[in-house]
C-alpha cells in the first residue's frame, strides 16, 4: 500500500516534469508485465455418445508477459504482445458440474494490434483503442483420469485436442508516463473466439471462449 | 531525477511481484481422487463375471450375460480395470443342472459373488434347478444375503474400509414375482413383494456392509425392465405392472439407504430408460432388438440352446453390426451397454469425489 502511494505520488510529479517520455512517430517501446486471460465460456453440448447436457468450462491463468509497440505516427501504433504459455484447466459443466478438472490445455495467443492512441505524443496519460488479429494456438492438451473414466472406462486414456484458430481482438488501454524512462501500460481486450475440442473417443464439443485479457506492464523506449 | 527513476522501478517491481503471487494457483491434479484396495461385488447376472463359465457353457463360448468374447467386460470388470485393480473373478463357480453340470467350487481369492439368477434373499431365482424349465441348467442363484454372509465369514466379519463394494440386485425378484402371479398371488402381492425385497436389500447393506466398516458402497437400483425387449414383448398392462414392481423396489431401496454414510446410490433405472428413449445420444444403433440370435417359442439347440446371452458370442449373433446394440438378449446388455453403464458409474463416482 505504501509503495502504491509512492507510485501515485511519483506519477503525480511526473505529470509536471516527465515530458521527456514522448511516444512520437518512430518510437519503439518494449514492456514487461503480467497478463491474465480468463475465458468467458459458453459451452455447447458434447456430441454423442455422451450424457445429455455434458458441457465444459475453462479456467483462467496469469503469466509473465510483455510486448513491443511501434509508433507509426504520433497516434497510430502497432503493438505485439508476447507471453509465456497460459495453462487453462478444463472443468466439467452441465451434467458434469462438480466433476472438477477433466483436462488441461496450453494456449499461446499471437496477436498483432493496430492502435489509436489519444492525446499528444508527450502526454502523460494516453488512452488507446485497438483491434487485433489473434491466432489462438492451443497445444499440450491432456485429459484427466476422470475424463477417461467417464468416456472410456477400463480403456486407453482419453486424449483431446483443441482447434487453434484466428480471431479478432478489440482492445481498450492506456499508457501512463511514470518518469523519463518508464511508462505504465494497461489494457483490456476480448478475443472473439469460438473453437472445437475433439476427443479421442469420437466426441466433439464446441464452445465460445471469448477470453478476457487484462495486461499490465511497465515499458521503456529503446 | 535519478532517485525518482529508481523509485519508479521499485514501485513497478512491487506491483509485478504482487501480480505474480496472486496469479499462482495450485498445480493440476490429474490423478484419481480416491484409491481402493479391492473391489467386492454382490449381485446378479449384471455383475456376474463367470460363475457359470464351466462345463458346456464354457464349451459353447459363453459364461457371462452379454455377447461373450475374449475381451468383453461387464461393468464390474470395467470398474476394476479403470481403478487399476486386478480383474475380478467369480467367488464361486459351478452348475447344478441335469444337463449342464460342474462341481460347485469356491474360490477364496475371488471377491465377485454375483451370480446369474440371484435374488435379494430368496435362494430360488431364474435358471435355478428348482424351476422345472431350468432343471437342465441348474444355476446356483445364491442370494445377495448369503453372498454378503460368505464374504463376511471369509474376511473375519469386518471390511477394512478401503474396499469399493458394489451391490446390484432386484431384477430377478421382478422376474420371479411376475412369473408367480396366479389365483393365489395377485399382481398387488407381486408389487408388495418387491417393496419388501427393496427394503430388505437396504437393510442388508446397512446392517452387514456399512455396519461392518465398509466405507465406500456403490449401489445400483433396478434398471428399466419395461424398456427391455422382454418388457416390450409384454402386454401394456403387464408393462405397467413391471414398471410398478421396479419402481416400488427402487423407492424402498432409496428410502432405506437415505442418509447412510458410505453409500452412493446410482440411478441405473433413469439412465437405462433414457438410453432406450434417446439412443442416438448414447451412440446406440438398436435398443429394441437383441444382438444374440434367439428363437421363439423354443430355443434352437444348434444356435443358442439356452435362448440366453449366457451362451452368446460372435458365432451366434444376428446379422449386421451389433457393436452398438444395447441388448444382448431380452434383458442383458451388450458389452457396449456395459460400457455405458460403467460410464454412468464413473460419472457418479467422480461427482461424489469417490474417484
Amino acid at each position: 500500500m505504501k509503495k502504491t502511494m509512492k507510485l501515485i505520488s511519483v506519477a503525480a510529479l511526473c505529470s509536471l516534469s516527465c515530458g521527456a517520455f514522448a511516444q512520437s512517430a518512430g518510437t519503439w517501446t518494449a514492456r514487461v508485465g503480467l497478463t491474465n486471460i480468463t475465458p468467458q465460456v459458453s459451452s455447447g453440448n458434447m456430441t454423442a455418445p455422451s450424457f445429455p447436457n455434458t458441457k465444459a468450462d475453462v479456467g483462467g491463468d496469469t503469466q509473465l508477459s510483455g510486448g513491443i509497440t511501434y509508433m507509426y505516427t504520433d497516434n497510430v501504433a502497432i503493438d505485439i504482445p508476447v507471453a509465456l504459455p497460459f495453462n487453462h484447466k478444463l472443468k466439467g459443466a452441465g451434467a458434469l458440474a462438480g466433476a472438477g478438472q477433466i483436462g488441461e490445455v496450453k494456449a499461446l495467443p499471437f496477436t498483432v494490434f493496430g492502435q489509436y492512441r489519444f492525446n499528444e505524443a508527450s502526454s502523460v496519460f494516453r488512452p488507446y483503442v485497438g483491434l487485433g488479429l489473434t491466432y489462438a494456438y492451443f497445444f499440450d492438451e491432456s485429459g484427466s483420469s476422470a475424463l477417461t473414466a467417464m468416456t472410456n472406462p477400463g480403456g486407453s486414456a482419453t486424449t483431446l485436442s483443441v482447434k487453434s484458430k484466428f480471431a479478432l481482438t478489440p482492445q481498450l488501454g492506456f499508457t501512463y508516463v511514470l518518469n523519463d524512462k518508464w511508462t505504465l501500460d494497461g489494457s483490456f481486450s476480448q478475443t472473439l473466439l469460438k473453437t472445437r475440442t475433439s476427443f479421442s473417443t469420437g466426441q466433439t464439443l464446441d464452445a465460445t471462449l471469448n477470453p478476457n485479457t487484462i495486461s499490465l506492464g511497465i515499458g521503456t523506449k529503446f | 531525477m535519478r532517485n525518482m527513476a529508481r523509485f519508479g522501478w521499485g514501485a513497478g517491481l512491487a506491483v509485478l511481484t504482487a501480480l505474480i503471487l496472486s496469479g499462482c494457483g495450485g498445480g493440476g491434479d490429474k490423478s484419481a481422487a480416491a484409491s481402493y484396495s479391492s473391489l467386492v461385488s454382490f449381485g446378479d447376472s449384471l455383475s456376474d463375471v463367470g460363475t457359470y463359465k464351466v462345463d458346456k457353457v464354457a464349451l459353447l463360448g459363453g459364461g457371462k450375460y452379454t455377447v461373450n468374447s475374449a475381451t468383453d467386460k461387464n461393468w464390474t470388470e470395467l470398474l476394476a480395470a479403470q481403478l487399476g485393480l486386478p480383474a475380478p473373478c467369480a467367488a464361486q463357480t459351478g452348475l447344478d443342472g441335469s444337463y449342464f453340470n460342474a462341481a460347485v467350487t469356491n474360490h477364496v481369492e475371488c471377491q465377485n459373488y454375483a451370480q446369474g439368477g440371484s435374488r435379494v434373499t430368496n435362494p430360488v431365482g431364474p435358471g435355478s434347478k428348482y424351476i422345472p424349465d431350468s432343471a437342465a441348467l441348474g444355476q446356483l442363484t445364491v442370494p445377495i444375503a448369503t453372498q454378503i454372509n460368505t464374504h463376511l465369514t471369509k474376511i473375519g466379519g469386518k471390511f477394512s474400509g478401503t474396499e469399493l463394494v458394489t451391490v446390484m440386485a432386484g431384477g430377478n425378484d421382478v422376474f420371479m414375482n411376475l412369473g408367480s402371479i396366479s389365483n393365489n398371488f395377485s399382481p398387488t402381492d407381486a408389487v408388495t413383494a418387491m417393496g419388501v425385497a427393496g427394503a430388505e436389500l437396504s437393510t442388508y447393506i446397512k446392517t452387514y456392509i456399512t455396519g461392518n466398516n465398509a466405507k465406500k458402497v456403490l449401489v445400483l437400483n433396478i434398471p428399466d425392465i419395461k424398456g427391455t425387449p422382454f418388457g416390450q414383448s409384454q402386454s401394456p398392462a403387464t408393462q405397467g405392472l413391471i414398471d410398478l414392481m421396479v419402481s416400488t423396489f427402487n423407492t424402498q431401496l432409496k428410502s432405506g439407504l437415505q442418509g447412510t454414510p458410505g453409500v452412493l446410490l446410482i440411478d441405473a433405472y433413469a439412465a437405462s430408460k433414457d438410453e432406450v428413449a434417446n439412443p442416438s445420444q448414447y451412440g446406440l444403433s438398436n435398443v429394441t432388438g437383441t444382438a444374440c440370435k434367439l428363437s421363439y417359442p423354443n430355443p434352437d439347440p444348434q444356435v443358442n440352446p439356452l435362448n440366453s446371452s449366457l451362451v452368446c458370442n460372435a458365432s451366434n449373433v444376428v446379422a449386421g453390426d451389433v457393436s452398438h446394440y444395447l441388448f444382448a438378449d431380452t434383458v442383458h446388455p451388450t458389452p457396449y451397454g456395459y460400457q455405458l453403464m460403467s460410464q454412468l458409474v464413473f460419472k457418479e463416482l467422480v461427482l461424489a469425489k469417490w474417484y
